[in-house]
């Protein structure tokens, strides 16, 4: 289990998913701290504090990331959160529509934690999501 | 649109090509057939009259060699007649000779008989020649001259008077009558002769008075040996004979032995003399010989043309004899020279008959034997030539037809070869387009699994948010929705799951065919419990393995996919609230054949090919989670890895789902 304070960095462009997100987690009556970026690049300005945005600190337990995005895919994001030394032990769920073994291949290729693809119905994606913290081993 | 025009271009421009061909091929294949109608005469004439040179040469040689065996054999007739009478002649003139020679030897005789005894009468002169004269044809005379000088005169005439007594010394005048002997120094009487009856008037007869015998009489005391005179005329009773005068001296005895030629004259006694007719002597002799058929001429000088001719001794086989001698040359003719004394006599002796006229009818008959078998070997020949001549103008006919049907195959082949090679340089382009067009329908069908699979994507995130924000929805205005809102909420969420499914069916449908790489060997049955659990089937359905289930080598997924789909689509569409499910797998020859068989209410036949299409659905699209993609995806997968698939049901008799897979090792 995470702890209370510890912040999730969600990446995620779609708002209905956002909020399918914060939904589910408050379902399970989770209450850390969820912080959103909409873009991989954005996720990367919070993760390093380049820019305007607010920069996470301390870094996110855990991100959730969805693989299609613009500007900079899910699968990019991976490749230059691994290369970053500070960042590349980050623990990473990829939560995304695509069901393609080649795009479950090049994730696992980056060493994230879980590949959830995600349930068509909320109730689904509750159980996931309620399955994935329960199972967090820290 | 672009390449399919592109290839059937193409392909019209070969079928033109061969076309254009088989044109051409049947115009010069016309043109053979006509050419053989109108063929090239030959050109050369010179050749034609060439060919007939055997003949020619075959005649000349023909003919030249009957006439050369023609003339060989006239002058071998002619030289074996020629030798016969050669031969025949010899004997004739060695008969002759032997016969004078005789003749000679009786005054040979009668001299060495003078010379013997000192004294000689009329009597013993008469007994000695008398067996001769008998004996010996053609004698005229056989005479003793004795030599008696002037001085002895008297004496001598006394003496002979006193044996005989008509005996007279007289001498033949110039005009032919005899006189009384006129006084000279030396006198050579006839003493005796015999036989006397015919030459009477010859005794007594000065014989040096005749200047061939005083001559002949000289001579002969010179020599002192026998001298025969040339020939005479001589008077035998009716006709003139030709005739010589033989005279051999007889000397004294005493002065024998101490002879000079100066005491000579003295010393000489007499002369024995005989004259003969030539013709008797020679006819004589030629009656001991068969009738020969050969004329001699008896000449007394060497040449014929001066000489003077003494005798013709004609053939007896002669019926005309002088018709030979005048004018006709003689066909064969034999010359012998002979000594008769001290004169040379030519014998010539002429064929006179058939006998010795050469036998020249088998030459003739070789001659025209000859000319018969060369007139006929030149007609063979000429028909041989003639023949050949046709032969060879056929073969040259046929050779130039034979050419151009060369010349024509060689067109046909140089026309092939360049339509082979347009055909190539048009497969070429072919498999270049081909080339070209494969990738291209490679690309797109990779661009249509990127197309499905975006799609897919972007489409399912939408329909997510719909449903969720359908549920969230409800789940807010939980106390103030009615019923009748809430079931067209449940209605909205199930739609969108059902448009979910699609999308999941068909970017799984797009997927096979592209992760095909993906094999490995694992045990099926297994793999088949796996599907049965996952799918979690109703209690009420039992789903059983009835056969042994091969370890086999293929790709996991997509045959597990078949499998999960199969028996999906048994429990779906069962029909019944209960049922079984039964699982099976054969070995037919390469393949395994795997069966899903249920016993469900089955399917009508016509429906059969129907199953297997995309979003083909039995049932109304309200039941539940029925795509219509579950069997279409099942059927691409099958015959993606080269099996087959097909259905076996009626309507209330279950349905069974036989599908093959190949067999395959590890190794391949």
């Amino acid at each position: 289990m995470l702890n209370k304070d510890e912040t999730i960095l969600l990446i995620e462009d779609d708002r209905v998913d956002i909020m399918t997100v914060q939904r589910a987690l408050k379902k399970n009556k989770i209450s850390n701290p969820l912080r959103i970026a909409r873009t991989g690049l954005e996720a990367l300005d919070m993760l390093r504090g380049t820019s305007q945005s607010k920069r996470i600190t301390p870094l996110p337990a855990l991100i959730l990331l969805d693989l299609n995005l613009p500007k900079m895919s899910g699968i990019e994001f991976l490749h230059e959160l691994r290369s970053d030394s500070e960042l590349k032990t980050l623990r990473i769920i990829v939560l995304t529509s695509s069901n393609e073994p080649k795009d479950r291949a090049a994730a696992f290729e980056y060493d994230v934690d879980d590949y959830i693809v995600k349930p068509h119905s909320f109730n689904e994606f509750t159980r996931a999501v309620a399955t994935i913290l329960a199972l967090w081993d820290d | 649109m672009s390449t399919v025009n592109d290839i059937k271009h193409l392909v019209d421009e070969l079928h033109a090509a061969t076309m254009r061909m088989k044109q051409r091929l049947s115009e010069r294949y016309l043109a053979k057939v006509t050419g053989q109608q109108t063929p090239e005469k030959s050109s050369d004439p010179r050749s034609i009259w060439w060919g007939y040179f055997p003949v020619v040469l075959v005649a000349v040689i023909g003919l030249s060699i009957t006439i050369a065996v023609f003339l060989q054999s006239l002058s071998w007739e002619k030289g074996r007649v020629e030798i016969a009478f050669h031969e025949a002649s010899q004997d004739r003139i060695l008969v002759i000779q032997r016969e004078i020679k005789h003749s000679l030897g009786i005054i040979q005789d009668i001299a060495s008989f003078f010379e013997a005894s000192e004294i000689v009468g009329r009597r013993e002169f008469r007994k000695f020649v008398g067996p001769a004269l008998k004996n010996q044809a053609g004698i005229k005379a056989l005479e003793w001259v004795p030599v008696v000088r002037a001085e002895d005169r008297d004496t001598f005439i006394e003496e002979a008077q006193h044996s005989f007594p008509p005996f007279q010394l007289h001498e033949w005048d110039g005009s032919g009558k005899l006189i009384k002997g006129k006084h000279r120094s030396t006198y050579y009487p006839v003493l005796y002769i015999q036989p006397y009856q015919r030459n009477k008037e010859a005794l007594g007869l000065d014989m040096g008075v005749d200047p061939i015998v005083s001559q002949l009489l000289i001579e002969a005391e010179i020599s002192r040996e026998i001298q025969v005179s040339p020939g005479i005329y001589l008077q035998d009773d009716t006709e003139q004979k030709t005739g010589i005068v033989v005279a051999v001296p007889v000397f004294f005895k005493d002065n024998l032995s101490e002879t000079t030629s100066t005491q000579a004259p003295t010393e000489i006694r007499g002369f024995a003399i005989g004259i003969f007719y030539i013709g008797d002597v020679i006819e004589r002799a030629m009656e001991s010989l068969r009738t020969g058929g050969i004329d001699i001429h008896f000449y007394q000088d060497q040449s014929i043309g001066n000489g003077r001719l003494l005798y013709s001794h004609y053939s007896r086989l002669d019926e005309n004899p002088m018709s030979y001698t005048d004018s006709d040359a003689p066909e064969i003719s034999y010359t012998q020279q002979v000594t008769v004394g001290n004169q040379q006599w030519q014998i010539v002796c002429n064929s006179a008959s058939e006998k010795f006229t050469a036998d020249t009818w088998n030459s003739w008959i070789i001659f025209f034997g000859g000319i018969a078998f060369t007139l006929l070997f030149t007609i063979y020949v000429a028909t041989l030539v003639g023949r050949a001549r046709q032969v060879r103008l056929e073969v040259e006919e046929r050779t130039s037809q034979l050419w151009e049907v060369v010349q024509a195959l060689n067109q046909e082949v140089v026309e092939r070869k360049s339509a082979e090679q347009e055909l190539q340089r048009l497969n070429e382009t072919l498999e270049h387009h081909i080339a070209y067009r494969t990738a291209e329908a490679e690309r797109r069908a990779q661009y249509l699994e990127q197309f499905a699979y975006v799609t897919s994507h972007d489409l399912k995130a939408p329909l997510r948010a719909v449903s969720n924000l359908a549920q969230w929805i409800e789940e807010d205005l939980t106390d103030k929705l009615d019923a009748a809102s809430r079931e067209q909420l449940a209605l909205l969420r199930d739609r969108v799951r059902r448009m979910h499914d699609l999308i999941e069916g068909l970017l799984e449908y797009s997927r096979v065919g592209r992760t095909s790489d993906s094999e490995s060997e694992f045990d099926s049955n297994e793999m088949i419990n796996e599907i049965i659990d996952s799918l979690s089937p109703p209690e009420e359905f039992t789903i059983r393995i009835k056969s042994k289930m091969p370890t086999l080598y293929a790709d996991r997924l997509q045959l597990g996919q078949v499998f999960s789909n199969l028996i999906s689509n048994s429990l779906k569409h069962h029909g019944g609230d209960k049922g079984k499910i039964r699982i099976k797998c054969e070995i037919i020859d390469e393949f395994y054949q795997f069966s899903v068989c249920d016993d469900g209410q089955g399917i009508a036949p016509e429906y059969h090919n129907k199953v297997f299409m995309m979003f083909q659905t039995l049932e109304s699209s309200d039941f539940e989670s029925s795509t219509g993609i579950g069997l279409a995806l099942v059927k691409k997968i099958v015959e993606e890895h080269g099996g087959t698939i097909r259905l076996k049901s009626a309507i209330g008799e279950g349905t069974c789902f036989h599908f093959t897979w190949p067999i395959k090792h590890a190794s391949e």
